[in-house]
């Protein structure tokens, strides 16, 4: 008794390192120790010397804010990355099952992945991008303040 | 048979569901179950395919399979030929064999005991999947039981239900190479396919190896939360058309009822 096997249960068969880029000197010299060419340790500050600056990694010390910044851009950057290499990974997939289907030979289970990857593309990258939401946004906003100012402009003439 | 149990078709059609006596499933001292498989198929995943087993479904069921090596095969389409990787796991004496592939995942075991065993082995299985098939169903279901009853051509009278060997029991057709009948059918959980006979397999033996029962009882589209209810409603269905299929010598051959499950 031969079957299709689709109409048949089938027998078995990430150191990035320390950050050496910490915050301006200017503006926060307090943060750094200061070390003589030679051994002899220094407040930074001593302008007599030119010290050798050794710099406190970030991981070390407890941000500031615009160095907190700096490291959220890192991890944007770092997200961005990563959520193009998974577009790119369900793009080629997708495509792969897409020919499957063309030749016809996907399955159920190819079709079911299809339409599971179509459905994150369109998460991942949507036909109406977030700057297109924010202008709408923008414009709604401005409509519902012209129109407040029509209703304040209806009471002020008694237009109603 | 129980009261006529009908269904409606997407077309607003009543048909009839598969209609035996329902009967609690039982745990006998001996079975004829030759092969018992589960399949759970789920979307495509072509990583699954590499060398090298997802990492997540390799954590979750090494401690019971701990002996792992790669499947290499090759699917010929109509119009391509690509190969494809398959991952076998089986238990430390090989009683159970699990087989992932990339849009299925099969525990099978030729030496089977009870339910209650297999539904253990089956739940490792599913709490694995669960990590891996990145989707929250599976899209088919299928539980399979292949018996064999010993007794050969002439011998038949007694041991399978009169209603499916009539005919042969009583010599209409002579001795025979080959007798087997195909019964696809819906039930109240999905459909199932029932495959019965002789000379069923290929071999200089085959019709000497006595009569064989296939029953493969499936159901679509599962929530994966689901799964192991609908394998335990499955095997249900399945052991009442087996009961419904033997006859008073088969029944005796598997002696006492040991529990609940079979």
């Amino acid at each position: 008794m031969t079957l299709a096997t689709r109409e048949q249960t089938p027998l078995a068969g990430e150191s990035a390192g320390d950050y050496s880029t910490s915050s301006p000197l200017s503006k926060h010299g307090t943060h750094f120790a200061a070390k003589k060419a030679g051994s002899q340790q220094t407040h930074f500050g001593a302008l007599t010397d030119v010290p050798e600056i050794i710099m406190i990694s970030t991981r070390t010390v407890t941000p500031l804010g615009d160095e907190q910044e700096l490291s959220d851009s890192r991890y944007f950057v770092h997200e961005a990355e990563e959520r193009l290499d998974e577009v790119t990974a369900a793009r080629d997939r997708r495509l792969e099952l897409l020919a499957r289907q063309f030749v016809g030979e996907s399955s159920p289970e190819d079709d079911a992945r299809f339409h599971i990857l179509t459905q994150r593309l369109r998460r991942l990258v949507p036909s109406v991008s977030n700057d297109a939401w924010q202008s709408l946004d923008t414009a709604t906003s401005t409509l519902e303040e012209v129109s407040a100012h029509l209703e304040e402009l209806k009471k002020q003439f008694d237009l109603r | 048979m129980d009261e006529e149990k009908l269904a409606d078709d997407a077309h607003g059609s009543s048909f009839r569901l598969l209609n035996v006596p329902s009967v609690d499933p039982a745990h006998y001292s001996r079975n004829f179950i030759r092969n018992a498989v589960c399949e759970l198929r789920f979307p495509t995943i072509f990583e699954i395919e590499d060398q090298r087993p997802p990492s997540s479904f390799w954590r979750a069921v090494r401690k019971d399979f701990p002996m792992h090596s790669v499947m290499s095969g090759v699917h010929v389409g109509p119009a391509s030929l690509a190969k494809a990787n398959a991952h076998q796991f089986s238990s430390k004496k090989s009683r159970w064999v699990l087989v992932l592939k990339s849009s299925a995942i099969t525990l099978e075991t030729a030496r089977y005991d009870s339910f209650d065993e297999f539904e253990a082995q089956l739940r490792i299985v599913i709490e694995a999947a669960k990590e891996t098939i990145d989707s929250d169903f599976f899209t088919r279901i299928g539980l399979r039981y292949i018996n064999t009853l010993p007794c050969g051509p002439r011998e038949i009278d007694g041991w399978v239900n009169p209603s499916l060997v009539g005919p042969l029991v009583e010599g209409v057709y002579g001795d025979v190479e080959v007798y087997s009948q195909q019964i696809r059918g819906t039930t109240g959980a999905g459909g199932y396919l029932f495959q019965h006979g002789l000379g069923v397999e290929a071999g200089p033996n085959s019709g000497k190896n006595g009569y064989v029962l296939d029953y493969d009882f499936y159901q679509e589209e599962v929530a994966v939360s689901d799964a192991l209810a609908t394998v335990r409603r499955l095997h249900e269905l399945e052991f009442s058309l087996f009961s419904w299929s033997l006859g008073d010598r088969a029944r005796d051959f598997l002696g006492e009822k040991k529990g609940v499950h079979k």
